[in-house]
């Protein structure tokens, strides 16, 4: 009886971490660990990318046909600017991309490696008995796939069943 | 402290082997490049002027037909110059390879797409015939459409390309050969072509890099569109790692006092606008302040005179 519970809870959780896909998860706590990172390459990000954005401005603002010799410089500035922002965007890119990986791996341990773990431990286990002499033998067979005892309802089925039942209701409620 | 309004400090650096005169626009570029070749001709041995323009503008402004060799410049001792058509060198080369069949042309289709490679052959070219005469000083006259120097951006990729090139041929190579029989020949031209022209342009590259053998000499007008142009050129030049330090802004008006010409006097604060702007932002270079002219600059004679303004500054 409880594993029936705990496998509905279990399918719960699976529904939930879809939600958390690998890039939004990954995403968020990229811009939160940025904003409390001490590296030196974000550190200088951060600050490049602003300046970026204060020169752009200036330079925007100041008329290239009345001021040129300060629009050229702002212009200049300007390019270094970006220049370095790439370079380190590309570097800073690595320690992202290496983030995500992490992310997508620990998801997979708590989703599908889970899953997996969990259908190997109580696939001979039996979830739901169904009345006896109801369903064909053949229906019985199928639904006690792999290992469950003849008449019962095994695990990953079972899993499957109420996943169903979640999005049917995830349908009706949106 | 500002840096001499001449062109001196060009004349006075012997080291100096190639020196481009550069600009968009009618801004006067070959007047002044026949002006600095001139004025380097009273202290170098032997000057080569080279225009690639197919514009024929060295024998307008000389009045003297010049060809795809150097010839001397007459009356002028020490300088001799050039008129090459780009374009021309590759059909020349097409031309040149009578095995014309299947294979060939897909190899020099190949080939010829390399981004940069008809620059660059036509660069390989002049480089070829100016080794033979040992001159002390080139002066180039660039294109007006500002691409003779396109390739510079393009060794490393050109290497790169040349290397697939010759991979995929010499995968198919074989194969072809036994099918078509004796391809290799043909093939192996090509490559030795594009592969001296890699090592020649790779040479160019570290001869133009470096400041005590190349400078660039830009020119300009004091004119908005112009002084764009002139900064964009400025900084391609610092992204390839060419030198430049002189600016010529040319065809300065200098009203006479008192003139009553609206449009002259307009112009003319427009310029100094303008002129300031220059001598604001390019602090430390030289700028070389010449005037307009009332007549063309055509002739030795004329060329001459105008020449002396890169050197004494003009006093109005």
């Amino acid at each position: 009886m409880s594993l029936l519970i705990n496998l509905a809870f279990v399918a719960l959780w699976f529904r939930l971490l879809s939600i958390l896909t690998t890039t939004r998860v990954a995403e968020f706590l990229w811009q939160v660990l940025s904003k409390v990172s001490t590296d030196e390459k974000v550190l200088e990000l951060r600050a490049t990318r602003s300046r970026l954005v204060e020169v752009r401005q200036e330079r925007t603002e100041t008329s290239s046909k009345d001021e040129f010799a300060k629009w050229a410089k702002l212009d200049r500035e300007y390019n270094k600017l970006k220049a370095r922002m790439d370079l380190l965007n590309a570097d800073v890119g690595r320690s992202r991309a290496s983030l995500q990986n992490y992310v997508r791996t620990a998801r997979w341990l708590l989703s599908s490696g889970l899953k997996l773990y969990l259908l190997w431990k109580y696939s001979s286990r039996p979830v739901v008995w169904l009345p006896r002499n109801v369903l064909p033998r053949f229906v019985e067979w199928v639904l006690s796939f792999p290992r469950a005892p003849m008449g019962s309802i095994s695990a990953s089925w079972w899993l499957t069943i109420v996943d169903h039942g979640l999005s049917a209701v995830t349908e009706l409620i949106k | 402290m500002s840096l001499a309004p001449t062109v001196q400090e060009i004349l006075d650096q012997k080291s100096l082997r190639w020196i481009f005169v550069g600009g968009k626009g009618g801004v006067g570029k070959t007047t002044n490049s026949c002006s600095v070749a001139l004025q380097l001709a009273k202290c170098r041995e032997n000057v080569l002027l080279i225009s690639t323009d197919p514009a024929h503008n060295l024998s307008d402004a000389f009045g003297q037909k010049f060809g795809k060799d150097p010839s001397p410049v007459n009356g002028v001792p020490n300088l001799s110059a050039m008129e090459i058509d780009p374009s021309g060198t590759i059909e020349e080369f097409l031309a040149s390879q009578d095995n014309q069949d299947g294979m060939m042309d897909m190899v020099q289709d190949l080939a010829f797409a390399i981004p940069g490679i008809d620059e660059a052959l036509s660069f390989a070219e002049v480089m070829k015939r100016v080794k033979k005469q040992d001159f002390s000083v080139v002066v180039f006259d660039t294109a007006p459409t500002g691409h003779t120097l396109r390739f510079l951006q393009f060794p490393a990729i050109l290497e790169k390309a040349l290397g697939k090139v010759r991979e995929l041929s010499t995968r198919f190579g074989p194969m072809l050969n036994t099918i078509l029989g004796a391809q290799g020949k043909s093939i192996d031209e090509i490559f030795g072509k594009l592969d001296e022209t890699r090592d020649i342009i790779a040479e160019v590259n570290r001869q133009f890099t470096n400041p005590d053998l190349t400078t660039f000499i830009c020119v300009c007008i004091a004119e908005f569109l112009s002084l764009y142009e002139t900064e964009r050129m400025i900084q391609e030049l610092l992204t390839f790692g060419i030198d430049t330090n002189t600016i010529i802004v040319n065809q300065l008006l200098f009203p006479k006092p008192g003139s009553n010409c609206d449009q002259c006097n307009a112009r003319k604060r427009l310029q100094q606008k303008y002129l300031e702007q220059i001598h604001e932002l390019y602090e430390d270079y030289h700028l070389v302040e010449l005037p307009q002219l009332t007549e063309e600059v055509r002739g030795v004679e004329a060329l001459e005179k105008f020449s002396q303004m890169l050197v004494k500054p003009y006093k109005p």
